[in-house]
């Protein structure tokens, strides 16, 4: 949750710079150079709008490998009460990415309770966290997952030989070994698209505007709004697990964690519209077996 | 001729005899190996192979996935097909390869957005089960046996057929019947240039009801466009537009922006708990086809309270608040909770705060209320809250701003155009359904089997097009696959499909359709942003091997069929005639309204203000010229050339309105049209939305239930089992029951239920009561349902499509010769489809349509599917091993 605040805004740093660039110029006065913490939004706005530097920003991902100064800090909120549990980023997720059947990186859960006539349907989508302190980066043998400094946790795809170890560590079932490549994959806020300025595709997608994402660094975008709206009521999913999920939620009522599985992806026996009703992770049928 | 037309037509004939050629290959795949003449077997399970245009490229061990990489894609914009909402697309294309779709950001409903269904839309391309080439049927019509033909031996043989209905004189007897094409115009234009009338379709399976209620009322429109991003209330009688609308997200997204921003409350009318109905602020699930007294006795409600807009009334209805407080007299909240079983409190409750909302809230509907044998008047009865409310056309309202839609001079078809067919046969224009035809040709679309069988009209060729009637038609799996089975009623079937459908199967000849991803069409729907426009639907890439559009399947057949045929189709294909039709289109940014519309992929005419309800139009002075206007009614007439007077307005409080296009100009809560055609076919109808109950549910025992279907958020009707990543999340359509009954009847999840179902009662077709068929489905124990209803979804249930339709996991192709086949496999089916009941799966799930009975209510002939009565018995016990 602190992830919010690690960095400074982005703005308030393109203004520094902007103040940098015209102090180093001579042009600035001390007032504006002793108060360069409380320049405001508007200023902030003003500053990106004069200065070639914010669209270089812009342009940051186009052919550039390394890091930029301002580093952008990943981050998604999903907002349940907006949420119609369409399945649109769990399908638009597996055709970007390529996800073989019986595994996912975004789904979906349903849950129903109440007696009728008085039923209500929650759902819950869910994406890898992009834990602060990830279980999967720490179980791995051969270290071939690692968290970056845009926040996104990433395997080495040349470097992973499916053990699987991360797949049994992730308490939200967000990681799968491809059965054909042996190789583990999962959400990185589809990270291909992010390199040329496209949205991840669930978040692109979704029709009622339940997934927000954007740059924590960045006060204009959809991150910063929606939790500048929602701050108070946005939790996470699991925080027993202290993993300290870069996925916040709004509308999350902790007993819906117990429908997501920890250790394991999809079970390729389940059917989950017969588990609508139960709050639990295990429904392959009885003769399965779970360690 | 184009590189691609040569191609096409340079197969010829094979010579050689079957006998001596004499191998059936068995199964998939081995199709695009066959030579010219070769021969295949398809049976249920297996299904037809394709091509490859790109070479997949499976998952080796440690060899890492290649992300899309997006800095090589060509962006082209088209519009989706994967269900009836025409979201405006952007396919991303790299090397001739669709790998993404997303929203077309210009489309004015559904912007960037996409569902689940349209996200799935890249799978249907490169399936490896798709159809490549014409095949003839070899041997009896059924059997699965197939011939590979070239282009000009299908056309051949096609214009033959056809030929010889046209040298009879018996045009009438080619038929074409399709689904959901969006090419009816091509349609039309072929059928009326051969003179046949008979154009047959599924409106009455689908939206008949809904689309006369919103005639009978207003006239302007058959589909209301409510505002619901500034609504501050929505009263929603069986519409599940969370999942699947005719303008499913692009009413989603605004009903979602009116709850969360706006504080809209959405109150949803529905036997079943829905996405919508779960989602919904107040959930109400009356007995099934009680819909319609729940609104009247909402209406007497807001009347009795004074809560209504009395304004509205007076000026714009055909009644007097007098004659309605008459009418609504016996339609009291207790009456209506002694038929829904709602609690009368919460009808008075409910109609009292839509009431207090007004003008800025809106009632409406969808199959869930309509789909009765009652359901014109049940949904005439929703409409009728909105002029109590007088929210019609208003901000926040029920709005039809599609009613001065795009002027079809701005898109004219090349010409000549041939005239209307002067034939008609009771197939296209049953006569015992008046209101079927009265506003626009729906047709009574589940009755055409029954009457070829009966021969009320002579059938000799038969084309279906996007059409899986043997899955999706009541009786589906009896009546239409007998009748399509059967080489003396139909002699001839051509059926153009994607892939090996239950319908191809029933087929003499069948041809390899584009995917709507590869073919051409204008579109539109109506607007909730409320500015009319159109969408351009145009190849994302080219079709693959010999795939051909239907269209252009129309187009080259109308060239050989004489020049009294041919002279309508003097352009060079389906983009000529669509290329044709932007010649008005503003052009914009680019060469020409055909290349805006290529670029940008939607035109939207901002040259008129937002238009929410046409009728507060005060008529211009040229308008008014040569008019007269009844002192009596006050209706405003133009007298045509022809002498016919006609109206064009009406005067309301001394101006000259434009009104709504009903008889009286005013909304018709009374219907002069309903009473005077019911008396065609003598049933004594005054008129007034009255409620009467369904017939059949008369003295329901109490060991009989109410058989419901729906469709899933991730299907549609047959088209979208194929479609490995839908079918991956829903693929098995277990029962639902309502938990205490299930616990009476000792039912738990999982146990395998065998349900009866029985003919209907009333005035409709085979009404017996007797039974009709069983099913054995698996129980869904739920409190999600009425404790007097069942609920199986359809799309589900299928013999054929392929491996991702029919559960089925493994090989493509037995075929020994399969490495000559141009497309390659899909690991995922062969490898990874894990639903295969072989493996511990669920499977394909049943096909419920086979056992409900074909009821078409009373008028109109829209097919009653949520009435059927059934019985139920367990069979087994949960059984997973």
């Amino acid at each position: 949750m602190d992830a919010f605040h690690h960095a400074a805004p982005k703005g308030l740093r393109q203004a520094r710079c902007t103040i940098g660039k015209l102090a180093a110029d001579g042009k600035m006065s001390d007032d504006v150079r002793r108060g360069g913490l409380r320049v405001t939004h508007v200023d902030v706005k003003r500053a990106k709008a004069n200065d070639a530097a914010v669209l270089a920003r812009k342009l940051r991902f186009l052919g550039n490998d390394r890091p930029m100064p301002d580093q952008p800090h990943y981050l998604m909120a999903i907002d349940l009460e907006r949420c119609t549990g369409c399945h649109a980023c769990s399908v638009a997720c597996k055709v970007e990415n390529q996800v073989p059947l019986g595994n996912f990186r975004t789904k979906v859960y349903y849950y129903d309770e109440g007696e009728f006539p008085r039923v209500r349907r929650s759902f819950l989508p869910v994406v890898c966290m992009q834990c602060a302190d990830a279980p999967c980066l720490k179980a791995c043998p051969t270290k071939s997952i690692r968290r970056d400094a845009d926040g996104i946790v990433r395997i080495d795809t040349q470097t992973c030989v499916g053990h699987g170890k991360c797949e049994e560590a992730c308490p939200y079932g967000a990681i799968y070994v491809d059965p054909q490549r042996n190789i583990a994959d999962k959400c990185d806020f589809c990270s291909h698209r992010l390199e040329v300025g496209m949205a991840p595709a669930c978040v692109e997608t979704c029709p009622s505007g339940a997934l927000v994402f954007g740059d924590a660094n960045d006060p204009d975008s959809d991150i910063r709004r929606f939790q500048a709206r929602y701050q108070a009521e946005l939790t996470v999913l699991k925080p027993d697990e202290k993993t300290e999920p870069q996925v916040s939620y709004r509308g999350l009522r902790p007993a819906l964690e117990k429908k997501v599985a920890k250790g394991r992806n999809h079970d390729p026996r389940s059917y989950e519209i017969d588990t609508w009703a139960e709050l639990r992770s295990e429904f392959g049928g009885e003769e399965k077996v779970h360690e | 001729m184009s590189e691609r037309d040569a191609k096409l037509a340079s197969g010829s004939r094979s010579p050689g005899d079957l006998d001596r050629r004499g191998v059936l290959r068995m199964g998939i795949g081995a199709l695009a190996s066959l030579a010219l003449g070769e021969c295949i077997v398809l049976r249920p399970g297996e299904t037809a192979a394709a091509a490859d245009r790109v070479a997949r490229r499976p998952g080796q061990p440690g060899i890492p996935k290649t992300p899309h990489d997006y800095r090589h894609a060509t962006q082209v914009t088209s519009v989706c097909l994967n269900c009836s909402t025409v979201c405006g697309i952007v396919g991303h294309v790299i090397d001739g390869q669709v790998v993404k779709l997303a929203g077309n950001p210009n489309d004015p409903n559904n912007g960037r957005t996409l569902c689940a269904k349209g996200q799935s839309g890249v799978t249907i391309n490169d399936y490896p089960e798709r159809l490549l080439y014409p095949l003839r049927r070899v041997g009896r019509r059924g059997a699965g046996v197939w011939r590979r033909i070239s282009w000009d031996e299908a056309f051949e043989e096609m214009a033959e057929r056809i030929g010889a209905c046209l040298e009879a004189d018996k045009p009438e007897q080619v038929a074409i019947h399709y689904g959901r094409s969006r090419i009816s115009d091509v349609i039309d234009r072929f059928m009326g240039a051969i003179g046949s009338p008979v154009v047959l379709n599924h409106r009455a399976l689908c939206s008949l009801h809904k689309r006369a209620a919103n005639y009978a009322t207003i006239g302007d429109t058959d589909w209301e466009t409510v505002d619901a991003a500034q609504t501050k209330y929505l009263l929603n009688f069986g519409s599940n537009f969370y999942e699947a609308h005719q303008g499913h997200i692009h009413f989603l997204k605004r009903v979602v922006r009116g709850r969360y921003d706006n504080g809209a409350k959405l109150v949803t009318f529905d036997v079943r708990l829905s996405n919508t109905a779960g989602r919904s602020d107040e959930w109400f699930a009356p007995f099934p086809g009680t819909e319609g007294a729940v609104a009247l006795a909402m209406a007497h409600t807001m009347l009795a309270a004074g809560q209504y807009d009395r304004a509205f009334i007076e000026q714009w209805t055909n009644v007097s608040v007098d004659q309605l407080r008459e009418f609504l007299a016996p339609y009291s909240a207790a009456w209506a909770a002694s038929l829904s079983g709602l609690a009368a409190d919460d009808i008075e409750r409910i109609a009292l705060e839509y009431a207090r909302c007004r003008p800025a809230c809106a009632a409406f509907t969808n199959r869930g209320s309509h789909a009765h044998y009652n359901g014109l008047n049940n949904d005439r009865a929703v409409i009728l809250l909105n002029a109590l409310a007088g929210g019609i056309g208003r901000p926040g309202g029920y709005c039809y701003g599609e009613a001065e839609r795009v002027d079809p001079a701005v898109y004219p078809p090349p010409q000549p155009l041939p005239p209307k067919p002067r034939r008609r046969t009771d197939l296209e224009d049953p006569p015992e359904y008046p209101l079927a035809n009265f506003w626009q040709k729906m047709k009574v679309g589940e009755l055409v089997y029954d009457y070829i069988q009966h021969r009320r009209a002579v059938v000799q060729v038969y084309f279906s097009y996007t059409l899986g009637s043997p899955t999706t038609w009541p009786e589906g799996r009896s009546l239409a696959a007998e009748v399509l089975a059967n080489e003396e009623l139909i002699p001839f079937h051509v059926c153009s499909d994607v892939v090996y459908s239950e319908t191809a199967h029933l087929a003499d000849l069948i041809l390899p359709d584009a995917t709507y991803l590869e073919r051409w069409g204008l579109d539109t729907r109506n607007s909730y942003e409320f500015q009319p426009y159109i969408t351009l639907r145009q190849p994302l890439t080219p079709p693959p091997s010999e795939c051909l559009s239907f269209a252009d399947v129309l187009i080259r057949l109308g060239r050989r069929l004489g020049p009294a045929v041919a002279q309508y189709f003097q352009f060079a294909d389906h983009e000529a005639y669509v290329r044709h039709q932007c010649q008005n289109i503003p052009r914009g940014d680019c060469a020409d309204g055909f290349a805006y519309l290529q670029k940008h992929g939607a035109w939207v005419d901002g040259s008129r203000p937002q238009n929410r309800g046409a009728f507060r139009r005060r008529l211009t002075a040229a308008e008014l010229a040569s008019t007269t206007t009844d002192g009596q009614t006050s209706v405003i007439y133009r007298t045509a050339d022809d002498g016919r007077k006609e109206p064009i307005g009406v005067m309301v409080n001394g101006r000259p309105m434009r009104g709504f296009k009903t008889p009286s100009r005013k909304f018709e809560i009374y219907s002069s049209i309903v009473a005077a055609q019911a008396g065609k076919v003598e049933i004594v109808d005054d008129g007034w939305p009255h409620y009467a109950p369904v017939p059949s549910h008369r003295d329901l025992p109490d060991d009989r239930f109410i058989l419901t279907t729906f469709k899933w958020n991730v299907h549609t009707q047959a088209r979208t089992a194929a479609q490995k990543y839908l079918s991956e999340i829903v693929h098995d359509n277990p029962l639902w029951i309502n938990a205490a009954t299930a616990r009476q009847l000792g039912i738990r999840s999982g146990d395998l239920v065998e349900v009866t179902t029985y003919r209907p009662k009333g005035d409709t077709y085979r009404a017996t009561g007797e039974p009709i068929g069983s099913a054995q489905i698996r129980a869904f124990v739920t409190e999600g349902i009425h404790p007097r209803v069942l609920a199986v979804s359809n799309s589900l249930g299928h013999h054929f499509g392929g491996r991702a339709a029919t559960a089925t996991r493994g090989p493509r192709a037995e075929s020994p010769s399969f490495d000559s086949a141009v497309l390659a496999e899909d690991a995922d089916l062969a490898e990874s489809l894990w639903w295969d009941t072989r493996d511990g799966g669920r499977g394909p799930g049943v096909n419920v349509n086979a056992i409900l009975p074909i009821q078409p209510a009373p008028l109109t002939g829209m097919q009653a599917w949520f009435d059927t009565v059934c019985s139920i018995r367990r069979i087994s016990a949960r059984d997973r091993g």
